[in-house]
């Protein structure tokens, strides 16, 4: 499937999701953010959801479903994302994490009780989370322990989305006490009725259902058992490296959004005589946020692309992914709030649905390990991270880097818990930076930069003990974290850039083709835009912002995504419907 | 350490207002006291005003501290009337900032206001009065000098016709403070500013209906139309076109005050975190022995503590040389919000889901705090408006940075002019030396112990590469692009740092309580390299010192004075 064939997928989605500015449409943003300032799930979004059966790009192929490749899966449900962070978390993404791991673990009847459910619309929650342990989920206190019909439970989950309607539940269990180990279950409604607890309130994805559950009490025969007794914790820790990795992606639909509202309004509004966006500074804003989210869509999707590729560092590009990526989206929504002035503070009018987005943000922020969560992971494993081979691989290179080069389906099986053998992404930092042709002095310069760091992070990490990468380790290793992982979203974009510029495909690909792009993209990953003094983002010159710019109008006044793949918001047609295929 | 001290009995401030405050209203965590966080917490979800809670701080007396002592109120220094300010903020933001807004309608007419207009509105704001300020436009914004709001001069009576948006108190207030275009004139001497009482209105006045807003949901944010509505041209303050004057000079001064909008919202934030870490258990260990969480923590600490000295700095100038607030102010209304909402985020990291819950128990009130603390960088000048009003001076600014450094000592010796408020004399284009970088005088050097020394002299070396950059001409053009403004941010990181070695160097005694010097150096590293990915690598460790601030009750702040707080 071409990157082309995936375009037409998503725009075949939002054709059927509808016109997002038309306030009668269910999935428009006045309609969602009417649904959340009355804290009420949006019906009617996701009945549109389920008519179209988006749910089906969290099935297996050979589960009658569409998911084949990863990369696709951020790709698609970005569409939904761009909608409401809130709709694709209540309607989907959490049965996604649940549902990996059974596609990791489950027997092929979990595998098919799961699959019929989620296509026929239905929702599997991810019972987890217990408020006293977080993300340290092998701390989980929830038991279960054999009995005469199997497994009994003691104990409460708290904050489980859809604990209220799912009809599968995956619970999270303590199996054995010394040492303590977990075991996954999957609990059917239909099967074993209990009731949710009250819902919680929370300051963002109010139309997300949060609520405590209680199984006490509860038994489930040993057919529920997800894997091994005991293994749970290493299920979870493999099925969520692909929840982690793609649920960046499909954030970036949220920031896409943000971007629109403000760029919309920085076109509109006129102040000192001019419009907000012909102000310089306005304007290099504007771009740098576009910039960086075509970099976190080109990082995510290559993390995604490696799990096929190279699953035995998933656990590193995922985590990697995890902890720079929300941030950095996270960064550029403070950066549009400022543009959008008194507007983004607003819970009415055409911009609402900005202060939306800024609240449910932080759900994808801290939700599904948090950044620390994932710099633990990172920086205990550091030195397998900046293992590389002298000489790259060109073939398996341009696997990762030529998304029109099909992955096949993913096998969930290969994914492992750490890290071992070489990482690719790292070590094509050097290839992509070698094989980049006609390369100016600025591009020059921030190579060098790019360089030095990679230098200087090898040798850091090679000086530093295992204690001081522990989790209560140097505050060096943190720092070591940090480049790294700007050094794979780095890595990334210049291959990445690379593939465009050699296959020159189209739209989308012509802008991260261009230098210009690439050096604000790579000005954004060396640190944050606004204190950045080196000379050489000082003369960055405004012909880069400019090009850039050029093309940000293009995609608003064409209602374009603002991602890689330049999709179209509001498409004409309404023929692909039915060849949704990811 | 005592060497350092400069005169510190003359530049001590007296917090004792503040403290009276702080007791009476007590331990807010306790749902008794006068003004509980829970209370506030219950306003803010249903976004009903919390007028109890405004009752209470007039009957107290607070909004004496917004008329100057020469109207009978006890307006002397910036210094107490912030810190009383902060008292409240660290309680409840949406109360602070919906009680202050009458600080800000009342500042031009201290300024500019006839004899008679001031004792009537010393009166009405002693009373226990709301004044609000009314100057943006649904369509112009920060944008005063295209406001579209029309005053006619007619006969004995300023007709007044136009829409003013998104004010705050716009409803509640008595009294209005609005900014107005005379049609007859054009250009900046177009706008004139009247005050007047709501119940002085002949004519057609109409309320607009509330904003709902994603944080200070319980506040008066609304606004009103007035169509051709008579007020006695008495209204007028100062000379007839000189609105934006008066404006200008008002904002310089409010502008300063909204830092303890920030530094009462840090000190909660980073309050509740504190207490968090100390009883979470999480990784088979309690958070607080945690490296990484202590870190971050600590982090935010030296935010809330770098916006501190900043702010001590802008007071004190405002009170001392109010010609300095054409940088002091908006380096201060620039950095105070954005170190703080900096604390905020990383609170939040460490507070996990808990930030994010609207529940109860101690961490409860974080989720209010951050969507309020949002709006303190946008009102009364945004964070851009201020950037550019820097950016502008650069030339000037880089030509002052040439001279020699003087000590500042005869900077701070004048009389108190009362607040700022009689002797505004708006210098921008002066050419001395701002005294901001009188830390770099070299008598300096060989009084600090040298570690500190070693950072002030990194400090030094960047600030004299951004004054040098700010002699590039091209930033020039106005408006600036996205070069310029990263040159600004740069001025404020470095003014900042420095606002920091003065504080140090005034109350030597603030080193001590946070630990020695390291924190300075490690405060002073972090604000160099703020562009860097290698901050994280700042080894720096507050936590003891927070956790005794916890302990002993103080509020997180240099001088550390003492709160109520079961926290």
């Amino acid at each position: 499937m071409s990157i082309m064939d995936v375009r037409l997928a998503v725009e075949a989605l939002d054709a059927q999701l509808g016109d997002p500015y038309s306030s009668a449409n269910a999935c428009s943003w006045e309609q969602l953010c009417r649904n959340d300032e009355a804290g009420e799930r949006p019906h009617e979004a996701e009945a549109v959801l389920k008519e179209i059966g988006v749910a089906k790009a969290f099935v297996p192929h050979e589960f009658n479903g569409l998911l084949l490749q990863l990369d696709r899966l951020g790709h698609l449900l970005r569409a939904v994302f761009r909608r409401d962070p809130a709709l694709g978390l209540g309607f989907g993404v959490t049965s996604l994490m649940a549902a990996a791991t059974i596609w990791t673990a489950g027997t092929a009847e979990q595998k098919e009780r799961a699959a019929e459910l989620l296509i026929s619309g239905g929702q599997i929650a991810v019972a987890f989370h217990e408020l006293a342990h977080g993300n340290d989920f092998g701390a989980n206190e929830v038991t279960a322990w054999p009995s005469e019909s199997g497994f009994a439970f003691a104990g409460n989950k708290s904050l489980i989305n859809n604990a209220d309607r799912a009809e599968l539940i995956v619970v999270h269990a303590r199996t054995s006490k010394n040492p303590v180990n977990h075991s996954l279950f999957l609990l059917d409604r239909t099967k074993t009725a209990f009731p949710a607890g009250d819902y919680w309130r929370t300051v963002g994805v109010r139309g997300c259902r949060l609520s405590n559950i209680s199984l006490e009490g509860v038994t489930l025969p040993d057919s529920a058992l997800i894997g091994a007794l005991d293994g749970g914790n290493s299920v979870a820790l493999r099925a969520f490296q692909v929840t982690r990795a793609c649920l960046p992606s499909m954030a970036v639909g949220a920031v896409d959004t943000a971007l629109r509202t403000t760029a919309e309004f920085a076109v509109g509004r006129r102040l000192y005589g001019l419009s907000v966006a012909e102000m310089p500074y306005v304007r290099q804003s504007l771009v740098g946020v576009f910039a960086d989210l075509v970099a976190a869509d080109i990082f995510s999707s290559t993390a995604a692309r490696l799990l096929h590729i190279e699953p035995n560092q998933g656990s590193l590009y995922s985590a990697a992914v995890k902890f720079l990526v929300p941030e950095v989206l996270r960064e550029d929504i403070n950066i549009l709030a400022d543009i959008l002035g008194a507007r983004f503070y607003l819970r009415n009018g055409k911009h609402a649905i900005f202060q939306k987005i800024m609240r449910d943000f932080p759900a994808l922020v801290i939700g599904h390990a948090a950044q620390d969560v994932c710099e633990a992971t990172l920086r205990a494993q550091l030195p397998v991270a900046v293992r590389m081979d002298d000489k790259p691989n060109e073939a398996l290179q341009r696997a990762i880097f030529d998304w029109n080069i099909p992955l096949g389906k993913f096998d969930w099986a290969t994914l492992q818990m750490g890290a071992s053998g070489k990482s690719a992404l790292f070590a094509a930092l050097h290839s992509g930076i070698e094989n980049r042709t006609s390369v100016d002095k600025e591009l020059g310069a921030i190579f060098d930069e790019l360089l030095d760091l990679s230098i200087w992070l090898r040798s850091t990490v090679v000086q530093m003990s295992p204690r001081e990468r522990g989790l209560n380790g140097s505050a060096l290793a943190s720092a070591a974290t940090k480049v790294y992982a700007r050094l794979l979203a780095a890595s990334a974009c210049i291959n990445r850039s690379n593939v465009c510029r050699s296959a020159g495909q189209d739209s989308g690909s012509n802008l991260i083709a261009s230098d210009a792009w690439l050096k604000i993209a790579l000005c954004g990953i060396l640190g944050y835009r606004r204190f950045l003094h080196t000379d050489l983002v000082e003369q960055l010159n405004a012909v880069c912002y400019e090009e850039v710019y050029e093309e940000l109008l293009s995609r608003l006044s064409l209602n374009s995504t603002f991602d890689s793949l330049a999709s179209n918001m509001l498409p004409i047609y309404n023929v692909f419907s039915n060849k949704i295929k990811i | 350490m005592t060497e350092l001290k400069v005169n510190s009995s003359e530049l001590q401030i007296n917090s004792s207002p503040a403290d009276a405050l702080e007791k009476y209203l007590g331990d807010p965590r306790n749902p008794k006291s006068p003004i509980s966080v829970e209370s506030l917490i219950s306003s803010d979800l249903e976004e009903k005003f919390p007028d109890g809670s405004v009752g209470i701080l007039n009957n107290w007396g607070v909004s004496k501290w917004f008329v100057p002592k020469n109207l009978g109120g006890e307006l002397v220094s910036m210094a107490d009337s912030s810190h009383l300010m902060r008292a409240i903020s660290r309680r409840d933001l949406t109360l602070a900032i919906a009680y202050g807004k009458t600080y800000l309608g009342s500042v031009p007419v201290w300024l500019a206001g006839t004899p008679s207009m001031q004792i009537s509105l010393a009166d009405f704001v002693i009373g226990g009065g709301a004044v609000c300020l009314a100057l943006t436009e649904r369509q112009h914004g920060a944008d005063l000098l295209n406001i579209d709001t029309g005053a006619e001069l007619i006969g004995e009576h300023y007709s007044i016709s136009g829409e003013k948006w998104l004010i705050n108190n716009a409803s509640r207030a008595g009294r209005i403070t609005i900014l107005a275009k005379e049609r007859a004139r054009s250009g900046p001497r177009s706008l004139s500013l009247l005050h007047f009482s709501k119940d002085d209105i002949v004519g057609n006045y109409k309320n607009l209906s509330k904003e709902h807003t994603l944080g200070i949901r319980a506040a008066d944010i609304s606004g009103f139309a007035l169509t051709n509505a008579l007020v006695g041209k008495d209204a007028l303050l100062g000379e007839a076109g000189s609105g934006f004057e008066i404006i200008i000079k008002s904002l310089q001064l409010t502008r300063v005050s909204c830092c303890a909008l920030s530094l009462g919202a840090g000190d909660h934030a980073v309050r509740i975190a504190s207490a968090y870490i100390r009883s979470r258990y999480i990784y088979h260990r309690l958070a607080i022995d945690i490296a990484m969480v202590r870190r971050r923590l600590s982090r935010a600490a030296l935010m809330v503590l770098i916006a501190d000295a900043l702010s001590t700095w802008a007071f004190k100038i405002a009170d001392h040389n109010p010609e300095l607030l054409v940088t002091a102010s908006p380096v201060a209304k620039i950095m105070v919000p954005f170190l703080v909402q900096r604390a905020i985020d990383e609170c939040e990291y460490v507070l996990g889901s808990r930030s994010y819950i609207m529940g109860s128990g101690i961490t409860a009130p974080f989720q209010k705090i951050s969507r309020d603390h949002r709006l303190v960088a946008l009102f009364d000048g945004s964070t851009t408006v201020n950037l550019q009003s820097l950016i502008v001076q650069f030339r000037s600014l880089a030509a002052g940075f040439d001279k020699p450094h003087e000590p500042p000592e005869a900077l701070f010796k004048g009389p108190n002019i009362n607040c700022g408020l009689d002797a505004l004399r708006l210098m921008p284009g002066t050419k001395t030396q701002d005294p901001v970088w009188s830390i770099y005088r070299s008598s300096l050097f060989t009084q600090l112990p040298q570690d500190l020394c070693k950072a002030l002299e990194r400090l030094h070396l960047f600030t004299k590469a951004l004054h040098a950059d700010m002699k590039n001409p091209v930033h020039g053009s106005i408006p600036s692009g996205a070069g310029s403004f990263s040159v600004a941010w740069r001025y404020c990181l470095a003014y900042s740092a420095a606002s920091l070695v003065h504080a140090i160097l005034e109350a030597p005694e603030s080193l001590d309580a946070w630990g020695g010097s390291r924190w300075v150096i490690a405060a002073i590293d972090l604000l160099c390299n703020f562009h860097q990915n290698y901050i994280d690598s700042l080894e720096i460790d507050l936590i003891p010192e927070l956790m005794n601030c916890l302990e002993d009750k103080k509020l997180l702040s240099l001088d550390r004075p003492a709160v109520a707080d079961s926290l």
